[in-house]
């Protein structure tokens, strides 16, 4: 590592000023309860270039002094062997332009493992950089029968040390009298040997010198993990612990997201009413106010997700979740950490690609991103259920099930093999470009979250979803509001038309049959034309685009020029309007089983696109995934419609 | 298996080096010995960076079913490897 001594300001984007302090400790060591202690709710989120790595910054104050406080990803070496680790010797390196150089770093150094910490300190010394160490979990080292001297500590290490435990005042404020004179923090003056007999020869006559003895086994931990861990009960529990997080994601956020779709329903139609029922009305009560109840409809499953993410974190049970799954994880290449992303991805995909902010390794966070989207979300659900039921009667039956609910079951299951398959995929391709990583997870002992950390994180998560993502999705559904709505249409256009413009069901559908959407649906035909398709479900799926379910209201405004009083009777009854199969029912089962596999795969929203743009840092990958789910569901519904032809 | 072997007081096993995937659960007396040599370097100092030096002291906590992951006590600590990187890490009993 270069030891130049400039400290560089310059080449950073940060809007923020003042010294700036970087925290560096392993996975676990406390960094994250302290950057929150340190700045409050007033970090931020960022990416570093051109890497999935979140970053985290925020303001803080010693004595009167602005401080930006970093907090670095967890790593046990600065020796990389992932991107993710490259990352924190980027951030120290004083060359790295695209990132700030810190101007004084604290190493947060994990107590109850001391003697690993200690090899990482070694080799954070090597940078030469104003250093001091903040010790955690002192409280932990006590309560397990461990002991250090802090003073003789400090002496052997020839460095500053502050005790911070979490929630304890005395230790944040010296930490804050220490920030506020970095040109003061002493050093020793030749580094510690890193590696190699020497280095060990270090760390064991620090430890001596500081009087260490180890902490004792957490019995607590223990007998947890005894349960917890057990080969069946340990199963048991966590599908019962995944089961509720399930439950609660869709049972508590569905009530709230309704609401909250009720009332911009309300709003609009609040609008439309004052606006008159003209286009303005349209454009303000529909896109405008539809479009933003559309974006803050998310929020719920976002916020629940990251509360309970972040307190199975907290507490120390994701980790044992993980290692719970893992076997089965990586037959497709993933590792264990990545089931709950993909568990959530069920109720949506957007809270389970942000979850994949809790996967180590990068390779494992795209794959997983790559593939999330393709478990099926609820906005999937009011899809199938609409074309299951024009495909199955009612009174069929598999055995002693309903067909309908069997077919949309093998539905849930298809996906989910496919998101699993997929991962596998991406994971194989990704490991031509650096070499495979080892699994390791620590397993840190069960701990009380701090409730700071975990509402940092879920505001977090909802903060970044409205910034990064609403542009997105609001111009996404303007834009199909408008082609769905222009060219606008005077009353005497329809009654050349021979359309009544009282009726507004009749107009809506005029203006629908005639709007540039309808021209897109002709244009895209041939492509869909092998799947049975015409322009009007081509409309639907185009209008899918903002978001699934959209599918089935357009497809009921379509059908409800033919038959206002019953769009469902007539969505059944609606012939092919041109080309060769003109005449002929328009949804027959195999053109259904076409919709359904088309739905299955490909990534028919705005959203989760804005999302992966926004999580994986780049453009690249969300049109990858566009293009890779779009061609899957091409396949997937040209054989599906060709087997059902063949069967029926 | 390993402890089959370890019972027939033979060193036939001995020329085999011991990996950290045979050691059972709860087994006493085992210390770090080095790591396989196939092992790429980098790995092998990240093993290193996470408490797996030689001479430091190992226990088998727990195994997931189904040959999962292994937890191992190192350092102080407990932390899951995969069967894959136990059997990177060769390992000694104490005699």
């Amino acid at each position: 590592m270069s030891a130049h001594q400039h400290h560089g300001q310059g080449g950073g984007a940060s809007a923020l000023s003042g010294l700036r302090l970087a925290l560096i400790g392993s996975p676990n060591c406390g960094k994250t309860t302290l950057f929150n202690a340190l700045t409050g709710l007033h970090g931020k989120t960022g990416n570093y270039p051109g890497v999935t790595v979140a970053r985290y910054e925020g303001p803080a104050r010693a004595h009167g002094i602005p401080l930006i406080v970093e907090d670095l990803p967890g790593t046990y070496s600065l020796d990389p062997i992932s991107l993710d680790e490259q990352v924190v010797i980027d951030a120290l390196d004083p060359e790295v332009a695209a990132s700030p150089t810190p101007d004084g770093l604290l190493v947060l150094l994990d107590v109850t493992t001391l003697r690993r910490s200690l090899a990482l300190l070694a080799q954070v010394q090597v940078s030469e950089q104003p250093l001091c160490v903040i010790l955690t979990f002192g409280d932990e080292l006590a309560a397990r029968g461990g002991h250090v001297d802090v003073g003789k500590l400090q002496r052997a290490l020839g460095l500053r040390v502050i005790p911070v435990t979490a929630g304890d005042p005395a230790g944040l404020a010296a930490l804050k009298d220490a920030a506020a004179e970095i040109g003061s923090w002493p050093r020793p003056p030749l580094p510690p040997p890193v590696e190699g007999p020497e280095g060990a020869a270090w760390i064991d006559s620090v430890l001596a010198a500081a009087d260490y003895r180890p902490a004792g086994a957490d019995r607590r931990t223990q007998k947890l993990d005894a349960v917890l861990l057990h080969p069946l009960l340990g199963g048991l529990i966590f599908f019962a612990v995944m089961f509720a997080f399930f439950q609660i994601i869709f049972t508590v956020a569905a009530p709230l997201q309704g609401w909250i779709e009720q009332f911009f329903g309300w709003l609009g139609a609040l609008a439309a009413a004052r606006l008159g029922h003209g286009w303005a009305g349209e454009f303000v009560g529909t896109a405008l106010l539809g479009g933003i109840g559309g974006v803050l409809v998310f929020l719920p499953q976002i916020a629940l997700l990251f509360l309970m993410v972040s307190l199975l974190e907290g507490v120390g049970y994701l980790s044992r979740a993980a290692f719970i799954m893992d076997r089965f994880m990586a037959r497709f290449g993933l590792e264990g950490r990545a089931f709950v992303s993909l568990l959530s991805s069920v109720a949506c995909a957007i809270p389970g690609i942000m979850a994949t902010r809790t996967l180590p390794s990068a390779r494992d966070r795209l794959a997983t991103m790559m593939s999330a989207p393709l478990m099926t979300c609820s906005a999937r659900l009011p899809v199938f259920v609409l074309l299951v039921s024009m495909l199955i009667p009612a009174s069929e039956q598999v055995g002693p099930f309903g067909a309908r609910g069997v077919v949309l079951f093998a539905l849930y299951v298809v996906g989910a093999l496919s998101a699993l398959l997929t991962a596998a995929l991406f994971t194989r391709v990704g490991r031509g470009t650096g070499q495979a990583l080892p699994f390791y997870m620590e397993l840190p002992p069960y701990r009380i979250p701090s409730l700071r950390v975990v509402l940092f994180s879920v505001w977090d998560a909802c903060r970044s979803f409205l910034r990064k993502v609403t542009h997105i999705i609001l111009a996404t559904t303007l834009l199909l509001f408008l082609l769905l709505n222009l060219p606008a249409r005077s009353a005497d256009d329809m009654r050349a038309a021979g359309v009544d413009p009282a009726d507004p069901a009749a107009s809506a559908a005029y203006v629908l049959d005639n709007s540039f959407a309808a021209d897109i649906g002709r244009a895209v035909g041939p492509v869909f034309a092998p799947l049975g398709f015409d322009w009007r479900i081509n409309v639907g799926v185009v209008s899918s685009l903002a978001a699934r379910e959209v599918f089935v209201a357009t497809m009921g405004q379509v059908a409800a020029a033919e038959d206002p009083e019953n769009p469902g009777q007539a969505l059944r009854a609606m012939r092919v309007a041109d080309g060769p199969r003109a005449g002929e029912r328009l949804f027959t089962p195999p053109t259904i089983a076409a919709l359904l596999a088309f739905f299955v795969y490909a990534l028919q929203c705005v959203s989760t696109i804005g999302v992966l743009r926004r999580e994986s840092g780049s453009w690249r990958w969300p049109l990858l995934a566009f293009a890779y789910m779009f061609t899957l569901a091409w396949v997937a519904a040209f054989l599906a419609r060709t087997i059902t032809a063949a069967v029926t | 298996m390993a402890r089959r072997l370890g019972k027939r007081r033979v060193p036939v096993a001995a020329r085999v080096p011991r990996t950290l995937d045979s050691v059972a659960i709860g087994e006493a007396g085992v210390t770090v010995s080095g790591f396989r040599a196939d092992v790429a370097p980098e790995i092998g100092r990240r093993l290193g960076d996470l408490g797996f030096v030689v001479g430091a002291p190992v226990t088998v906590v727990r195994r997931a079913p189904f040959s999962g992951p292994v937890i191992v006590d190192i350092a102080g600590y407990e932390i899951a490897l995969r069967v894959g990187e136990a059997r990177r890490i060769v390992v000694s009993e104490a005699r």
